[in-house]
């Protein structure tokens, strides 16, 4: 049991939206290292060292790529580095590419990190109020997939039985599994509209149904919001208020580093991804240290 | 939460996401910008969804023909490009209608990126097979549904409507702006993709349109749906 899942979907759902927003439109690198940083912590402590490795290389790949896409494809700059086809091809661009890289990597890690505090049903969960046919929409979904499957193993079992399996030759095999598909369509479909009329009889769309609340606000819920709220104003305030935007073309070396109130808006927006990762490592750690050793 | 009280809430979170997408437009950050304008899109058909309280077999049929693309997807992850989704979308969209149509192409992309991993390319996805579907679903009435041209028509729209959008995104996310000589890049660039997307899609239609579509059609009529 993970940090996250004690906490109301809403809360964590609402704390990586933040990190998302600012990481999304984090420009500057002195803003975005730093969210860079937190997010390959996070993921760390998430997943463990030798997994989080094992995706180096691939974001190594997806880094050298938009890099190439930015010195190729963006020809402004004032440092150049030599031409291409009659082009400039610019060291601002590059690096541009560069950051852009960073903020994708960011963007990926935070996503997935969110994937593994908040799962798909929590995630749902969320949305069954505010969206009701949507979310049952969802969830129906999520539950006919694996009954798909187990029906789909049935009807090519029962197919193999009664002799029909013959499957020699490509046409035939494609043939096969069309008919297995069309089979596969028919029963879903009816099946379907049994558990419809099943959820009718029930009373499904009645007015005046409640909603069981399985999931309590608890009081950390409320500290957690109250946290996130204070930390975000000054943390969005660069956004609303345009101050440090940043350009690459032309590169100012001198607003690489931040003044100070900059500086601690960029450390209020670091903070936000800064605490999930002390949050959830605490837990890692605990299950470290309680595990058995026999 | 009663479905107008649904539909406000929708409405009210559209209208702020709009203001905020503005700003975004106006401050430069393309980035953020354009996947909040790509769920805007798909929000229209949402409220419709909520506001017609679609009925239990409705939602059951739509719900059976977004699991057999989303496990087609999955089932197709090998093969990169050549995936079911659009076919059984668009057929979706000729039987039961545009809205339902729409459905099924948003709801594929967003639960098949539960396996697939979620990001801000999730709401171009579900932009571009909710689109897809819609357009199918426009002719749904029509007598020319059967028509191989036109599902030919629509397999070939649904690949280069799916490369368009996802392309749009790379060229935002890589350079955070929208430079036409870079989406034109992308799009050249990235064309025997948006072939391999185009002729799958047609060669599933081939494939699917006769046992797909003889099945809905006599759901529909047996159950009377979306009538």
């Amino acid at each position: 049991m993970t940090y996250a899942d004690r906490l109301h979907p809403l809360t964590v759902f609402l704390w990586y939206l933040a990190i998302l927003v600012l990481t999304m439109t984090a420009t500057s690198p002195a803003a975005l290292l730093p969210l860079f940083v937190s997010a390959v912590l996070l993921r760390g402590v998430q997943i463990g060292a030798k997994r989080l490795l094992a995706g180096v290389p691939l974001a190594l790949l997806l880094l050298l790529s938009v890099t190439a896409i930015n010195l190729f494809l963006v020809h402004r700059g004032a440092k150049i580095l030599f031409f291409l086809n009659g082009k400039p091809v610019t060291l601002e661009a590059g690096l541009a590419g560069v950051s852009s890289g960073v903020m994708i990597l960011s963007v990926i890690l935070f996503c997935s990190c969110l994937a593994r505090s908040l799962p798909g049903d929590r995630l749902l969960s969320l949305f069954a109020r505010r969206l009701p046919r949507l979310a049952l929409l969802l969830r129906m979904t999520l539950g006919f997939i694996p009954r798909l499957r187990l029906r789909y193993r049935e009807i090519t079992d029962a197919r193999g039985a009664l002799g029909l399996a013959d499957e020699r030759g490509v046409i035939r095999k494609i043939r096969a599994r069309l008919s297995d598909l069309s089979i596969l369509t028919t029963l879903m479909l009816e099946e379907s509209m049994d558990q419809a009329d099943g959820m009718r009889a029930r009373g499904y769309g009645l007015p005046g149904a409640t909603r069981a609340v399985t999931e309590p606000k608890t009081f950390r819920d409320g500290l957690l919001a109250g946290a996130l709220v204070l930390l975000l104003v000054p943390a969005l305030y660069p956004l609303f208020s345009g101050r440090g935007e940043w350009n690459w073309y032309p590169l100012d070396t001198a607003a690489l580093l931040p003044d100070l109130p900059l500086a601690l808006c960029y450390a209020a927006g670091t903070a936000i991804a800064v605490l999930p990762i002390f949050l959830e490592g605490k837990e890692t750690l605990k299950w470290h240290i309680l595990r058995s050793r026999i | 939460m009663t479905t107008r009280r649904t539909c406000a809430f929708l409405l009210a979170v559209g209208g702020v996401l709009l203001a905020f997408d503005a700003f975004l437009w106006f401050r430069g950050q393309y980035r953020l910008a354009f996947p909040i304008l790509a769920f805007l899109l798909t929000l229209p058909a949402l409220i419709v969804f909520e506001w017609r309280r679609t009925g239990a077999r409705e939602l059951a049929a739509i719900a059976v023909m977004t699991g057999i693309s989303v496990v087609g997807r999955v089932l197709f992850a090998p093969l990169p490009g050549f995936k079911p989704v659009s076919a059984v979308v668009i057929l979706t969209g000729l039987s039961f209608g545009p809205l339902a149509g729409f459905m099924t192409g948003a709801a594929t992309a967003l639960l098949s990126n539960f396996f697939f991993g979620q990001g801000p390319w999730t709401a171009f996805q579900m932009l571009a097979w909710g689109a897809v579907g819609f357009l199918a679903g426009l002719f749904s009435r029509s007598r020319i549904r059967k028509n191989p041209f036109l599902l030919c028509l629509l397999g070939v729209i649904g690949g280069v409507l799916f490369s368009a959008l996802t392309d749009l995104w790379t060229t935002v996310a890589a350079t955070g702006t929208l430079l036409p000589a870079a989406y034109l890049t992308f799009l050249i660039s990235g064309f025997p993709f948006t072939l391999l997307y185009a002729v799958s899609n047609v060669l599933f239609l081939v494939l699917l349109t006769r046992p797909i579509l003889r099945k809905t059609d006599r759901l529909k009529r047996k159950y009377g749906l979306f009538s």
